[in-house]
């Protein structure tokens, strides 16, 4: 009978186990076709995000416009920014979902580095995921191109950070987040009517993204003579009702938010405005999410356009909403054009391999490529360190009504 | 009051009654639900002796059920029953949903190594594995994304709306969470002090083989125990989700760390004691807070939850264990 029972317990563990593995096997999609190495007749780049978990309507945009771009690339679609003249390398894309996790982005790493197909990789989209899933990438020479991480110091050799990931494998394609601190403390200033001596809360989610963002913010508001009330919630803990209690009591003019979870900040704006709040709300890319985080009147500052703006854009945009049922929310806008500057880098080291590539071939092409225009309507090339030349800046937006985000200052 | 202004470190807000009040509804709410959920380990420690590291899990699956149900019936800004039944339903589902899940959990991974006399370490292991299990499952089969409960939408947002009473100032929403957690703990307290399987359980946590040969149903017991303390748990996160709105696969093993560390400071073993320790965590936590920083309101608590168990290490309500020789 004991044996019946442990034969019973055993099945249904793997029942478990099995249904488990088909949904999670059903969620990643279609399976393509790889190389076995890396090939000038298609080529394979890797394409990561947080497709699931707490990001997961911005990872999902991201993957949608990486998508949407190598459909345009390989069909041969007019592309902005792609010269008629430019032999174009069929690309094949492998989806990884990093879920926003440090962790999970070191073993997506992992697996990329190890399939010898692939020649360069689009993201990570986190800062932290950079940090942890970047050096893994970089001892497999792969260079890897990211459309959203902002963190200043991945750029900023004289950082470790920046020592390890700057010397030509990180790039990206977004302002780091020194402008996005100074272009949202001058919007409070200039724009939200904060002046000296007004009380303003920051708060960051004690995790490596926000902390030194919020720092810089704290101190240029500081310098501006307003008077800070520096606070730092880890973004595990999700009750908001003292902090709330807290600026209502104060009489904070504003608050400045920096996190990664949208819904958090959905939350403790709530609970401000249930405590009587009715001072400004700012918040950083990172709760960028038009499905979790929906309060009317706060603003959020983004490194992406709003690309619903861009005239030039609008036949793509139309594209996008066909293709995936669904209008962008912008956020992803800007991994089209990183992905298109790994399009670029490849047929250039194609071309100049005479039919031949390697990961080295195409991490060093992504120094050469230089687009004169991109969808965004900016051109697009690398400095040495990894950001972009010239200057991008980031757009603050506002939430209307309707939960719908509009751009309210242009980047 | 006025001798710490003079101190210079306090801002005059934070030295009026009405702020103090504020922070004390607040503290008092989040502690009832850490009491709520570290009943379920101080029940469970009780009885078997066993740390149930997997009752985070079970608080995490009470809030999916609950949030699936808010769903079911229209969701919070538009329910197709009237907002009290929702609750109701809410909390029953959740909580037979737990229940039972604790049963099984207790059954399946706890209860084949204590009839084998695995040593102590083993269904500690046990109770991890369970919980990275369901964790993992919550993961694929809800999805990694937050679940918003969405209170604010709950009855045109009046719920989480604060009124006064002098210088109180709290939301129906705290009053639900805090006088739901005082209804349960009251049964609890009857259950556990004036029904038969209440004395048997008090039987069994003192003396488990003891218990057994005075003709006690220990299996049953547990069963009952691991029912229980689960069942509160599930409320627990509808409570949580009710008053904090997010749902998501780590939900329970973060409140979860908290919670045991509750039961520990209230003297696990202790009903009472677990109440008392997650209200005064949940004190520590909002007055860290309010009166300091949120940087340092990890500090502040554990600091001070070291000094209490140096100062009695059986926990503020527990008693050392009878020696047996």
């Amino acid at each position: 009978m004991k044996k019946v029972r442990a034969i019973l317990g055993v099945i249904i563990v793997l029942g478990v186990a099995a249904a488990a593995t088909s949904v999670a096997v059903a969620k990643t999609g279609k399976t393509v076709r790889i190389a076995a190495g890396p090939s000038c007749k298609l080529a394979t780049i890797g394409v990561t995000g947080p497709f699931t978990g707490p990001a997961a309507s911005a990872g999902i945009d991201q993957r949608n416009w990486a998508d949407l771009f190598i459909s345009y690339w390989n069909s041969g679609k007019p592309i902005p920014g792609t010269p008629k003249s430019l032999k174009r390398i069929p690309l094949v894309a492998i989806h990884a979902d990093t879920q926003l996790n440090p962790q999970v982005s070191a073993t997506v790493a992992v697996q990329l580095r190890s399939n010898p197909a692939v020649v360069l990789v689009n993201g990570f989209s986190g800062s932290q995921e950079n940090v942890a899933g970047g050096p893994i990438l970089r001892r497999g020479g792969l260079g890897f191109v990211s459309g959203s991480a902002t963190r200043a110091s991945l750029t900023n050799p004289t950082t470790p950070d920046g020592h390890v990931l700057s010397n030509g494998y990180f790039h990206r394609v977004v302002p780091n987040d020194n402008a996005q601190g100074s272009v949202d403390v001058t919007f409070m200033l200039k724009k939200l009517g904060i002046k000296k001596g007004d009380q303003v809360m920051t708060v960051d989610q004690a995790e490596a993204y926000s902390v030194p963002l919020i720092s810089l913010m704290s101190s240029l508001l500081g310098k501006a003579g307003v008077k800070v009330d520096r606070e730092s919630q880890p973004a595990t803990q999700t009750d908001f009702t003292s902090l709330a209690q807290k600026a209502v009591a104060e009489h904070a003019k504003a608050v400045a938010f920096a996190g990664q979870v949208a819904s958090n900040a959905q939350l403790f704006l709530q609970q401000l405005k249930a405590d009587g709040f009715t001072g400004k709300w700012i918040s950083t890319d990172g709760t960028f999410d038009d499905t979790k985080f929906t309060v009317p009147g706060a603003y959020i500052s983004s490194f992406s356009l709003d690309i619903h703006t861009i005239k030039s854009a609008a036949p793509i945009v139309a594209a996008f909403k066909k293709k995936f049922g669904q209008d962008t929310i912008s956020f992803g806008v800007p991994t089209w054009v990183a992905v298109q500057t790994m399009a670029h880098a490849i047929s250039i080291a194609c071309t100049a391999g005479h039919g031949h590539i390697t990961r080295t071939s195409a991490r060093l092409a992504l120094d050469k490529v230089n687009l004169k225009t991109s969808l965004i309507g900016r051109p697009i090339a690398f400095q040495k360190t990894g950001d972009v030349r010239g200057g991008i800046s980031f757009t603050i937006f506002q939430i209307g009504g309707n939960g719908k985000y509009t751009a309210v200052q242009a980047g | 009051m006025h001798a710490l202004q003079l101190l210079g470190y306090f801002q005059s807000y934070q030295l009026t009654w009405s702020y103090l009040l504020d922070q004390l509804v607040a503290g008092l709410t989040l502690g009832s639900l850490y009491g709520l959920m570290a009943i379920g380990y101080s029940m469970v420690y009780g009885v078997l002796k066993l740390l149930n590291f997997a009752h985070g899990e079970v608080f995490m699956i009470g809030a999916y059920i609950g949030y699936f149900v808010l769903v079911a019936l229209g969701g919070a800004a538009a329910p197709v029953v009237p907002v009290a039944l929702l609750i109701i339903l809410m909390l029953a589902a959740a909580m037979i949903g737990a229940g039972v899940l604790g049963v099984a959990i207790e059954r399946f991974a706890y209860r084949p190594l204590r009839k084998a006399r695995a040593p102590r370490i083993a269904p500690l292991i046990s109770a991890l594995g369970v919980s990275f299990c369901l964790q993992q499952l919550a993961s694929i089969f809800f999805g990694t994304a937050y679940k918003q409960y969405n209170p604010f939408g709950l009855s045109g947002g009046t719920l989480t709306t604060p009124w006064h009473l002098g210088s109180l100032e709290v939301s129906w929403m705290q009053v639900i969470v805090i006088l739901t957690t005082a209804f349960f703990m009251l049964v609890l307290w009857q259950l556990v002090t004036r029904t038969q399987i209440g004395r048997a359980m008090r039987a069994a946590s003192f003396d488990l083989e003891a218990a057994s040969m005075m003709g006690i149903d220990v299996d049953k017991v547990v069963v009952f125990t691991f029912f229980v303390g689960s069942a509160l748990g599930g409320a627990g996160g509808v409570m949580n989700g009710l008053y904090l709105s997010n749902v998501f696969p780590l939900v329970g093993f973060n409140v979860g760390l908290i919670a045991f560390t509750a039961a520990v400071v209230g003297g696990i073993g202790s009903i009472p004691g677990a109440m008392v320790g997650g209200i005064a965590i949940g004190l520590l936590q909002s007055f860290a807070i309010g009166y300091w920083s949120s940087a340092y309101q990890d500090v502040i608590v554990f600091c001070v939850l070291i000094l209490v168990l140096l100062i009695r290490p059986t926990g503020i309500l527990g008693v050392p264990a009878p020696q047996k020789v």
